[in-house]
């Protein structure tokens, strides 16, 4: 059995608009989407999750450490394992490309400069980013430009758990299958289990390993490899009509 | 009279209640810069060096007009006032106490905090509102490491530096003003300013421009750190952060001079 890197027992937050309890375990090498209409509370539950909100009730263990029994310092060097992508990008406005990117592994010294430098090349290059734009101030960038960096920027720290918010923010098409791709090749190849909150039913029906679903009662969790259809009929047991009906066409 | 009390009593509760969050907020941003060797980071000394930058060297072209300004100004003033009753070394040695221990340090630090205490509330302001600090300790950084201390580190050194870069030039203005006023030597004039400042005076002089330095670049991280998600805070917290500045330099300017009296 593989080594559980998220659990989370009776997380709650009291709080307008929190999901319910949230109970949640997920291995290495996961991918999970949660999913559900806008406005059902997703970005909420990942904060939880990520451990960006603290919880008023429940436990939180990432990476086998309880997160907020934890100390400052203690908390800081474990986040530095942990990747979280805001759904704005929230990238440093006042900096480029490279700027940003080479920003937390200066930081933590990660590796000489050059090594950095060649590095953060190495993953825009890796993600499909046009290098015309490195040195572009990130504030110029599209949106889903600037999601792409947020999201090499988070990588260049090698983190073992990735968060993604909105993971395919106002991206075309082309850049939606290679974003696709990178998650999968990140997972797969890279190791990382990933939680990605998405609209995209299409791709977390057909590639996540664990689709999660914020009812009123409580989170939803379904286990996709043992068939993406049971989680239509479990959703619709739970009556969720409309959007299942919206997903099936 | 009881409601005069009463908000009387409210608002220095409050102040004091302030006065204690600042310095704790001060205390806590350099011990963690300090803790973490600051200093010896890429990433913090870049911000470090960006600061001084901004908040020294780019302030230099207006300092150095100001206190050319006020150094003729003053001198002529003082000649005016005490040329009955007084000989030119005492004007000299006057205007060599007046600019180096209370004018150049309180224009400097009205200087730095109309530029960079309002550029620093508004950059961390707009920082926090659209996520970028949260964004930076999801990456494991620690901001008081990465964009407190560099500031007030860099505040502290900038107002040190200008102080006496204002204090130079100004009495540079002013001895020249002399020197023409009385046609006597400027050489002469030059070595009675510097006779009036002793070592004690001079140590004081770095002492208080240090701590307006982390005063000014304190409230103005304070109050931009403070933000909610509001976009109208930005500027009022700007504001707040400017007039809390000034009123405690000029405060603990007042509370030096009299000790000084006293002493």
């Amino acid at each position: 059995m593989n080594e559980i890197v998220l659990r989370s027992t009776g997380l709650c937050r009291a709080e307008r608009g929190s999901p319910p309890e949230i109970n949640l375990s997920l291995e290495r090498n996961t991918l999970a989407c949660l999913v559900g209409p806008s406005d059902s509370g997703k970005t909420l539950c990942l904060r939880l999750l990520g451990g960006l909100d603290s919880p008023d009730s429940g436990n939180l263990e990432i990476l086998g450490r309880d997160l907020w029994r934890l100390d400052e310092a203690s908390r800081r060097r474990l986040r530095r394992r942990i990747g979280y992508v805001l759904p704005n990008s929230a990238l440093l406005s006042s900096a480029d490309v490279m700027q940003n990117l080479i920003l937390p592994a200066d930081y933590h010294h990660i590796d000489s400069a050059e090594g950095i430098e060649r590095r953060a090349r190495q993953l825009l290059e890796w993600l499909g980013y046009p290098s015309a734009y490195n040195s572009r101030p990130v504030a110029e960038l599209p949106p889903c430009h600037q999601r792409m960096v947020a999201i090499a920027r988070c990588l260049m720290l090698d983190p073992e758990i990735l968060f993604v918010d909105d993971a395919f923010v106002l991206c075309d098409p082309e850049l939606r299958s290679r974003l696709a791709g990178r998650y999968l090749d990140m997972k797969n190849r890279l190791n990382m289990t990933l939680v990605l909150a998405t609209d995209d039913m299409e791709f977390a029906r057909r590639f996540a390993d664990v689709l999660l679903y914020i009812l009123p009662q409580g989170l939803r969790v379904h286990d996709n490899r043992t068939g993406p259809d049971e989680f239509l009929h479990l959703l619709n047991r739970e009556g969720v009509d409309d959007y299942t009906r919206a997903i099936e066409g | 009279m009881d409601l005069i009390v009463g908000w009387t009593g409210n608002r220095c509760i409050t102040a004091v209640s302030y006065v204690m969050e600042l310095t704790s907020f001060i205390r806590h941003s350099v011990g963690d810069w300090w803790r973490s060797r600051g200093l010896f980071n890429r990433a913090t000394y870049r911000s470090l060096l960006r600061q001084i930058i901004f908040t020294g060297v780019d302030a230099m072209p207006v300092v150095a007009l100001l206190a050319l300004a006020l150094g003729v100004v003053f001198t002529a003033q003082l000649i005016h006032l005490t040329r009955r009753f007084t000989d030119q070394a005492d004007i000299i040695g006057t205007l060599s106490f007046l600019i180096t221990f209370e004018i150049g340090p309180l224009l400097t630090s009205m200087i730095l905090i109309g530029r960079s205490a309002s550029a620093i509330a508004v950059d961390l302001g707009n920082m926090k509102q659209h996520g970028e600090i949260e964004a930076l300790e999801l990456l494991g950084i620690n901001i008081n490491d990465y964009l407190i201390a560099p500031r007030l580190v860099a505040a502290a050194i900038s107002q040190l530096v200008l102080a006496v870069y204002f204090s130079g030039i100004a009495l540079y203005g002013g001895i020249l003003f002399a020197g023409s006023y009385y046609s006597g030597s400027y050489l002469t004039y030059a070595g009675r300013a510097l006779y009036a400042l002793s070592p004690m005076l001079l140590m004081l002089f770095i002492l208080k421009n240090i701590f307006y330095g982390f005063i000014i670049a304190g409230t103005a991280c304070f109050h931009a750190l403070n933000l909610r998600r509001s976009p109208g805070e930005v500027p009022q917290q700007t504001q707040r952060a400017i007039v809390n500045g000034l009123s405690i330099v000029f405060v603990c300017d007042g509370l030096l001079a009299g000790a000084g009296l006293l002493l």
